[in-house]
């Protein structure tokens, strides 16, 4: 009776506590929603999505917080691991759901399409940006995500990650590079 | 495109080059080539904000930090503490008296319960025997070869219940649970529960529901054979007897039979990407006027949530 089935969301346990880093996160709660939503955004591309995630990433790190160590790392990079392990999760239940359904296959979310639309009205070099931010390899879009939607450290993100920081470094700097290279070819060819 | 490594120096001018960036939000001054100044210009770009979230949601997501720091809920919470620390001390005592006690290891080893004709044992599921191969690449089986292909015909509910020749009841009325709320995300909208109904190619009716917020339930409803026993095996899963629906059944908690498959971006659509796993699940099982009810979901629902679905099938 094996199947294949599609997986959800982490259900927030209950559990409840007035720890230090809930009260960290209740004082700086405006400034790591914000950094946390621009991650998340700059991932998924689809601001509907991105509240959802932040939505869990907070519900899942206020459920955990007594797991927080300060020795093993600093609270950017375990806030922001959390989200991303959300993300992932969520990508995955998406990729069952649009595996199962073929039909839907290069969907992309009308929300997202809505964002992009904007984003042209708002900032005309970031619109330029977003196809090839998309079409970046997973782990190139990761950093750059962490980089400046979430303004963590190349210590944080290699911690986040499991690289080291010079690893972080130079695929930043080559991703940015790429990134400039396609703008400019693009440029030529208009 | 021109994707060499830079020489550390560079890196590092570079790097302490973005760093002053983020921190001031403009470009940072300084004698700079052209192919950097423009890499910075990009970057500045992509530190501004794309569009800022919106500010009830960033409210919704406050009100979660005061639930969880509610008193209230903590006392809830030693409960549930409580509650899990007897059910682990029954396995634990149960696990003892398997082990000292030949009888009980005997009686134990196969048959878990039976209920219609399902005869549930602790042996290893398919899903576990599939494991190995899950990731393995062609031409050794993959996942796709290990699941038969099936052909599952999605049906009204009024064709269903014709074909299978029962009334064929779905979920009606599932109130939003305390933890959906907490993951209410959008504009505080409402749960909607939608159904569909399948055919299986044993004969059963599959109700595939999204009837909670990020997850979905199976239920399965089959005619009792009588005189015939199929065997469905649930590993170490653990069992408890229930009321559901004023009969008896019972809860399994925790069962490997599920297979999920993810990983690689949902831009990026290839089957080749896909890292497969056992997974496991939970059930809620009855019989109930011959017919054999069955729900199934991921492990994060529990018992209540599976009872809420139960207590809401209708014709």
């Amino acid at each position: 009776m094996s199947k294949v089935i599609e997986i959800s969301h982490s259900k927030p346990s209950r559990k409840s506590n007035t720890s230090s880093v809930t009260l960290f996160l209740e004082e700086k709660f405006d400034q790591y929603f914000s950094r946390l939503y621009a991650y998340a955004i700059y991932r998924l591309q689809d601001p509907n999505l991105a509240h959802d995630i932040v939505s869990m990433t907070f519900t899942a790190a206020l459920s955990r917080s007594d797991h927080f160590d300060p020795t093993k790392g600093s609270v950017d990079s375990w806030l922001f691991g959390i989200t991303r392990n959300v993300i992932r999760k969520q990508l995955r239940a998406r990729k069952i759901r649009e595996l199962i359904s073929l039909d839907s296959l290069g969907f992309q979310p009308p929300s997202s399409q809505r964002w992009v639309e904007e984003i042209a009205e708002e900032n005309h070099l970031l619109a330029k940006l977003i196809p090839y931010i998309r079409a970046l390899p997973e782990r190139e879009r990761e950093i750059l995500s962490l980089k400046f939607g979430g303004e963590i450290s190349n210590r944080d993100i290699a911690e986040v990650l499991g690289l080291t920081q010079s690893n972080v470094g130079v695929i930043l700097y080559r991703t940015l590079r790429r990134l400039r290279d396609q703008l400019n070819e693009e440029a030529e060819d208009e | 495109m021109n994707d060499r490594t830079p020489s550390l120096d560079e890196l590092e001018i570079f790097s302490r080059r973005l760093d002053q960036l983020i921190q001031m939000h403009r470009l940072p001054t300084g004698v700079m080539d052209s192919t950097h100044r423009e890499m910075l210009e990009i970057a500045l770009t992509l530190t501004h904000k794309p569009l800022p979230p919106a500010r009830q949601i960033q409210d919704e997501i406050q009100k979660q930090i005061t639930f969880y720091r509610n008193p209230s809920s903590r006392t809830h919470i030693s409960k549930r503490k409580l509650v899990t620390l007897g059910l682990l001390v029954s396995i634990a005592i149960y696990i003892v008296a398997c082990a000292v006690s030949p009888t009980i290891k005997t009686q134990t080893k196969k048959v878990l319960f039976q209920i219609g004709h399902l005869l549930f044992t602790n042996e290893i599921t398919n899903a576990q025997k599939a494991e190995p191969y899950l990731n393995t690449p062609r031409p050794t089986p993959r996942i796709e070869e290990t699941i038969e292909h099936q052909v599952w015909i999605q049906l009204s509910q009024e064709d269903a219940s014709r074909e299978v020749g029962f009334q064929v009841l779905v979920p009606h009325d599932v109130p939003e649970q305390e933890w959906e709320r907490a993951f209410r995300p959008e504009w505080g909208n409402i749960k909607k529960i939608s159904w569909e109904i399948y055919k299986s190619p044993e004969g059963g009716i599959n109700v595939f529901c999204d009837c909670f917020r990020f997850h979905s339930v199976t239920i399965l409803q089959q005619k009792a054979i009588r005189g015939y026993l199929d065997e469905f095996a649930i590993d170490n899963a653990q069992v408890r007897e229930v009321e559901v629906r004023g009969v008896r059944g019972y809860w399994v908690e925790d069962a490997p039979t599920g297979i999920i498959g993810g990983g690689g971006s949902i831009w990026s659509l290839t089957e080749d990407d896909i890292v497969w796993q056992v997974t496991f699940e939970n059930y809620l099982v009855w019989e109930e006027n011959g017919i054999l009810f069955m729900i199934s979901g991921s492990d994060e629902l529990n018992l209540e949530d599976f009872q809420l679905v139960a207590e809401s099938l209708a014709p």
